[in-house]
């Protein structure tokens, strides 16, 4: 049984981090803080490449295309597309929700960007146009938008698909399949704080705000398991998968980092570190690498060694 | 005018201080004041004597500058003239720079710039001034501070504002006045002082201060003098004087008073006059005034520096504003008690009418606007003075603890009221004024006015117009369907299992019997509230029930204390028992009731296990709908678009109407706003407007899609099948489609507001005209009848309504009495009617003329007198045929007539005009060959006495009309400007021909200097240099000299002779 530890600090920010991710090949991550700024890092050396500094506010999402040269940020109703080479902002997007904007995402060859708000409104944005006005409106979700995934598959025949997929506080995941015309909706009640999607492209995990995380079958809609033990009543906190679905990780009010066996739903680790809330999680798209951010300004590496 | 003279000079010295009261605090600016009067007024004194008619007035400016120049003296020329030194104007400055001189670069100020008047116009300079440098005393020399009342007053400052800002204790807060000495002084006292004193310098300067005060003092007096009166070398103004009655003292007060306010003028006058003066002259003026003694302690003391008081401005009252002791001692009268014997002052009502404080309303005549109500005590004690009318302030308040600064010196005793006790009191208590009499009819009387009757018939109950949708009335309660019970289970609240279900049992069972049992269980609860009201019994029921529940411990206690059944027999203590019981089973189900309702902390911590919420989360559906993406959005994510874009559109109005479906139900409100948005149809307007004449109403039929409402109107329906305008509303598929509403038909309108009596009026014809048209035309109808009705045209305008009547009056009287020229526009009009009446054989036609066209008929007095005769006769027989024909008329027939002649109305208008175009030109002629002859006329007289050949050039020519005549006067204008032109032109040939001539003379000279050929040529070149032309041909005359000589010869010969033809032509023309 490998152990988990903390790797390395990096403490640049000022405000409370709420979100950090690795890049499509994980040699670096982009963290967004309160302080209004978006920082690349090298995680490797813990050294900051680059401060993302034009929003107004604190940056509540981003994400970064698949290329890994674009970024696009969001902050209150400000929706930023960066380039990350410049550093500088290459559009922004005026009036694109009535609320704030609490995620962003974009399609993998970069020409679409989803975003949700609090106006219960999922917008896609064309980046091939510059036009002002929305792809299309998805207004489906009864409540403010927590998040949005796209699962998009193209090798692979019968595993293809070109979906949205969208969480919301009105408890129910909705996937709209672009190829087949479908709304396909996980009714639930409780509020759902992420969604994200197993590597195999087989299972949503989904953390509920009744402090459980749930592996729920993309087809049937079962709830396969359900990962508890840790605090999540109030945050939006995220939970993913490692990268070869072995693991489930999660963030905790508790200020401790989460890791349960996929398979078995076993607590595997609860690495306390921070010493605030997690905000946010993510798995290194190749090893077992993670990196959680927390309201203490800090991000912290964790790795398994044998 | 004199009589306000003394109080101008007041108010002058109170603007000064106001000015200095404007800025109070801080180091304070001066306003330099450039004011040379006396040089303007010399001026204006030497232009008055010296008067110039215009045309030799020139414009100067102050120093005798001429101000205008160019060609008409008026003009302005800029430059040169007086703004700037040199002729080419600025001299523009070198830039030169050498070793030994190096350029100091000077920014320029813009007073460089300027000229004296740019300078004059500039805005004055604010600076600081010593003078007003409150401050500088503060770190001056003496630190310590004594206070002389006096130098207060007479300060340059204006410390009393000071002292009226911070009106309080005078010891703590001090501030210092600067000293006005020079640095010098000051040098000199921290040498020495005593030295000063004695010093030759020192008295000197008081000599020649005093000197000074004293020519200023008789030129004061001079001015004075004819103002007022002296006396005892205190001047009285002359307005006081004439109040004062003969024989009455004036009194001692208002002498010293008046002496005090003098000498404060003239310490301001000084001031105000001595600007210029150095400061130290300036600083012993003020000292002058004062008495030896402090002099020597200004100059000698330990204190060079004066201080101020600041007191704290407690009062109300405006900043700066210092109330009058006849108001401070209002307030303390009120204050204090005092016997009324005491008081001295009578308010003598014959000397109401002086300025006094009181009364001094705004309201009252201000003759002098610059009067100030609320100037400063120490003016005003002038005119407190009648008002004491006593020499030393009342006793009372002297003695009064008040008395804390010698500003309430000054006092007046007022009226005390008498205080007794069947005098009424004012409303706060307080007893009224001595002199004063409480008033016992107060205006002050609520008025309360009643609510507005509602009108009898009102109904205050809401009522629909129509009734209400079915849909509306048996609206599906879903929200209120829900039992609490069901509503807490979809709440996920937590149950408590056996009280809800009692309860619902409860509710179950009670449903029936309850509304039978409640009424005698409520009359029990009454009786046994009367029988339990004696506290022995209370207690004993008490006692009962505790028995009943078998509550131990408390019987024991109970029954420990039986001495509430003591008192009672055993028999009343049976009978009790069974009331009782009686009363305990109606309280049980209230009781049980009531406890069911709460539940214990313990109970909730059990109940709270059950897995009610658990049971929900199960159940999770998978649902699959139907959703389309965009094509675009499919295009980006590089897939062929499930959907075709019908279906895609289909899908979005399907969408769409979902979204709409919520507010359905208050579609269904038939709300008045339906109404707006109703289509209105309208095929025939002319029907519609028939029935509704016939049934006098308005038909509007809702018509909805809902079949029982379809079944329910089918028969209305059928009923207003006829009425093509339905006003319908369309409700399709829970769609509201909003139209915009048409305007109604005009006959809508018409069967509303019209009565019914223009019916016969509403002629089918024009069915196809819109409404509006129809309705004008029907209006123009209306007013056609009413015409028809009154046989005269009374409803025309007044002026054209006398116009007619005084026709008519011409008409029915004979004209021989009338002047000619009325006559004649009689007969003119007569006339034509004449001409009329021939066609028409009606008169009523001239009425319908308009009356302006009737006056410019008649405007045409220019007509010959036999064509008068003619029409004198013709008149005369249609005046009588008038008569005949007013007399045999009858209205019918009339009526007929004009029915009629409106018919052939619009030909003989037509016809009318082209008459009287005729006419027109007819008269034009006439007036144009009557002016012809008059021309002719005169032409032939004139021409007996003037030359033919003048006239007949000029006047012959001139046709018989004045058009011609003009045009041929303009022709004639023309012709003499090509005359003049041609003259000038032979007069420039002649000048030519002089020239030529002189030419050729030199040129005769030249031959005769056959060697200077060459220097004459020069000179000629020379002259020539004004003639080109002359100059090329000599310049080639010179090249061909030979030929040249011969031309010349037989040129000379030619030119002389031509000019002997235009001297012989022009004087031919002079003829």
């Amino acid at each position: 049984m490998s152990t988990v530890s903390c790797d390395r600090v990096l403490s640049n920010h000022q405000g409370s981090v709420t979100a950090v991710k690795y890049n499509s090949d994980g040699a670096y991550c982009i963290s967004g803080s309160q302080d209004k700024t978006l920082k690349l890092w090298n995680p490797n050396k813990g050294s900051m490449i680059h401060s993302f500094e034009e929003h107004g506010y604190g940056i509540i999402d981003f994400c970064s295309s698949l290329d890994n040269k674009q970024l696009f940020s969001c902050a209150e109703k400000q929706l930023y597309q960066w380039d990350i080479a410049n550093g500088s902002v290459v559009r922004r997007f005026q009036n694109a929700h009535n609320d704030t904007i609490t995620c962003v995402c974009v399609n993998n060859d970069s020409s679409l960007l989803f975003t949700g708000s609090n106006d219960k409104l999922v917008k896609a944005w064309d980046l091939r146009s510059n036009s002002f006005n929305p792809v299309q409106i998805l207004d489906d979700a009864k409540d403010s938008i927590t998040s949005i995934i796209t699962n998009e598959t193209t090798q692979t025949v019968d595993l293809s698909g070109h979906e949205v997929i969208t969480s919301s506080v009105d408890g129910s995941i909705r996937q709209y399949d672009v190829r087949m015309g479908t709304l396909t909706t996980y009714d639930d009640t409780i509020p759902i704080s992420s969604v994200s999607i197993t590597k195999n492209k087989k299972c949503f995990i989904a953390s509920c705000t009744d402090e459980t995380i749930k592996l729920i079958d993309i087809d049937t809609y079962d709830t396969l398991k359900e990962y508890k033990s840790h605090k999540n009543s109030t945050y939006k906190i995220n939970s993913c998968s490692n990268y070869n679905d072995s693991l489930i990780i999660g963030g905790s009010e508790d200020n401790d980092f989460y890791i349960w066996e996929l398979s078995s739903a076993k607590l595997l680790h609860k690495l306390s570190g921070h010493t605030n809330v997690i905000t946010h999680v993510n798995a290194h798209p190749t090893k077992n690498q993670f990196i959680t951010s927390s309201t203490d300004c800090t991000i912290r590496i964790w790795s398994t060694q044998e | 005018m004199n009589k306000y003279n003394y109080y101008n000079e007041n108010n002058n010295s109170k603007n000064e201080k106001k000015r200095y009261s404007n800025t109070l605090v801080g180091t304070l600016f001066e306003f330099k004041d450039d004011n040379n009067s006396s040089d303007y007024g010399d001026n204006r004194a030497s232009f008055k004597d010296s008067y110039k008619p215009i045309y030799k007035q020139e414009v100067v400016d102050e120093k005798g500058r001429k101000r205008f120049h160019g060609a008409f003296t008026g003009g302005f020329s800029a430059g040169y003239f007086n703004t700037v030194g040199s002729k080419e104007g600025f001299t523009p400055s070198t830039f030169k720079s050498s070793k030994k001189q190096k350029v100091d670069f000077q920014s320029l100020k813009p007073e460089d710039f300027m000229d004296e008047e740019d300078l004059s116009h500039r805005a004055k300079e604010l600076t600081t001034h010593s003078d007003f440098n409150y401050f500088q005393g503060l770190g001056g020399f003496g630190d310590s501070t004594t206070t002389t009342t006096s130098n207060d007053q007479q300060g340059n400052l204006n410390v009393k504002n000071f002292q009226s800002i911070f009106n309080d204790d005078m010891d703590n807060k001090n501030i210092i006045e600067p000293s006005k000495e020079s640095i010098g002084i000051k040098l000199l006292k921290t040498m020495g002082l005593n030295k000063l004193k004695n010093s030759e310098l020192g008295r000197l300067k008081k000599i020649q201060n005093e000197n000074k005060l004293k020519r200023k003092k008789q030129s004061r007096e001079k001015r004075v003098s004819n103002k007022t009166a002296s006396l005892d070398g205190i001047e009285i103004p002359e307005e006081l004087l004439s109040k004062l009655q003969e024989g009455q003292e004036i009194p001692q007060s208002i002498l010293s008073m008046i002496e005090k306010q003098q000498s404060v003028n003239a310490g301001e006058q000084y001031s105000e006059s001595e600007e210029e003066d150095d400061q130290d002259i300036h600083s012993v003026d003020n000292i002058d005034n004062l008495s030896e003694k402090e002099i020597m302690d200004l100059f000698f003391g330990s204190s060079t520096n004066k201080s101020f008081q600041i007191k704290q401005k407690n009062n109300s009252y405006g900043v700066g504003y210092e109330p009058s002791d006849e108001i401070k001692n209002m307030r303390y009268a009120t204050g204090q008690q005092q016997e009324s014997s005491q008081s001295k002052i009578a308010m003598s009502t014959r000397k109401s009418n002086d300025t006094s404080i009181i009364g001094l309303g705004a309201l009252e005549e201000d003759e002098d606007k610059d009067f100030d109500i609320y100037g400063d005590s120490d003016s005003m004690d002038i005119y407190d003075s009648d008002f004491i009318g006593k020499k030393k302030p009342s006793v009372w308040l002297n003695n009064s603890k008040t008395k804390s600064s010698s500003s309430y010196s000054s006092t007046l005793d007022f009226k005390r009221p008498v205080d007794t006790k069947d005098l009424p009191r004012c409303s706060d208590g307080t007893l009224p004024l001595k002199g004063f009499v409480l008033s016992t009819h107060t205006t002050l009387e609520i008025k309360w006015f009643p609510p507005p009757q509602l009108p009898s018939n009102f109904n205050y109950y809401h009522r629909y117009n129509s009734p209400l949708d079915k849909n509306v009335i048996q609206r599906p309660s879903n929200i209120v369907s829900i039992t609490p019970f069901q509503r807490s289970n979809l709440l996920g609240e937590i149950q408590l299992f056996n009280n809800s279900q009692q309860q619902q049992e409860q509710q179950q069972q009670q449903q029936h019997p309850k509304l039978a049992q409640q009424q005698p269980s409520q009359n029990i609860i009454k009786d046994s509230m009367d029988y339990l009201s004696d506290p022995g019994r209370r207690l004993r029921f008490n006692e009962y029930i505790l028995e009943r529940n078998n509550d131990k411990g408390l019987k024991e206690q109970s029954l420990n204390n039986y001495s509430s059944y003591r008192d009672i027999s055993e028999g009343e203590k049976q009978k009790e028992r069974e009331v009782f019981e009686k009363y305990a089973q109606s309280f049980m189900p209230l009781q049980s009731q009531l406890n069911n309702r709460f539940v214990s902390s313990g109970d909730s911590s059990k109940t709270e296990t059950q897995p009610t919420i658990n049971k929900l989360q199960k159940q999770i559906k998978k649902r699959v709908e139907k959703w389309l993406p965009e094509p675009l959005l499919c295009k980006r994510f590089g897939i062929q678009n499930p959907y075709t874009k019908e279906e895609f559109e289909i899908y979005k109005q399907e969408k769409q109407l979902l979204k709409q479906k919520p507010s359905d139900w208050k579609s269904k409100l038939n709300i008045p706003l339906n109404y707006l948005n109703s289509s209105i149809n309208i095929n025939n307007a002319v029907d519609t407007a028939k029935t509704n004449i016939e049934n006098n109403n308005i038909n509007i039929n809702i018509n909805n899609n809902n079949n029982n409402n379809n079944n329910n109107n089918n028969s209305n329906l059928d009923l207003f099948i006829n009425d093509k305008y339905n006003v319908s509303v369309f409700e399709s598929n829970g769609q509201f489609q909003v139209k915009e509403a048409e305007r109604p038909p005009m006959d809508l309108f018409k069967a509303i507001f019209e009565s019914n009596d223009e019916e016969i009026n509403d002629k089918p014809q024009d069915g196809e005209l819109d409404p509006f048209s129809q309705f004008l035309k029907q209006d123009q109808q209306k007013q056609d009848q009413q015409k028809q009705d009154e046989t005269k045209s009374n409803n025309l305008d007044p002026f054209s309504q006398f116009l007619q009547q005084d026709q008519h009056n011409k008409q029915n009287y004979n004209n021989d009495n009338l002047d000619p020229f009325s006559q004649f526009l009689q007969q003119d009009q007569a006339q034509r009617q004449l001409d009329k009446h021939q066609k028409s054989g009606n008169d009523s036609l001239d009425n319908n003329l308009d009356p302006f066209s009737l006056f410019l008929q008649q405007d045409q007095p220019q007509h010959q007198k036999k064509e008068r005769e003619e029409f004198k006769e013709i008149s005369g027989f249609q005046n009588i045929s008038n008569k005949i024909k007013s007399i045999e008329d009858n209205e019918a027939e009339k009526r007929y007539n004009r029915d009629l002649s409106k018919e052939k109305e619009k030909k003989e208008k037509k016809e009318r005009k082209r008459k009287e175009k005729r006419e027109k030109k007819e008269r034009k002629e006439k007036e144009r060959k009557e002016k012809e002859r008059w021309v002719e006329n005169v032409k032939s007289y004139l021409s007996q006495f003037s030359d033919i050949s003048d006239s007949s050039s000029s006047d012959s020519s001139n046709s018989d009309s004045e058009y011609e005549r003009r045009k041929r006067k303009e022709k004639k204008k023309k012709k003499e400007k090509r005359r003049e032109k041609e003259r000038e032109k032979h007069r420039d040939r002649d000048r030519d021909r002089d020239r030529d001539r002189d030419r050729d003379r030199d040129r005769d000279r030249d031959r005769d200097r056959d060697r200077d050929r060459d220097r004459d040529r020069d000179r000629e070149r020379s002259r020539s240099k004004d003639r080109e032309k002359d100059r090329e041909r000599e310049k080639h005359r010179n090249r061909d000299r030979d030929r040249d000589r011969d031309r010349g010869r037989s040129r000379s010969k030619d030119r002389e002779k031509e000019r002997k033809r235009s001297i012989s032509k022009e004087k031919e023309k002079e003829r």
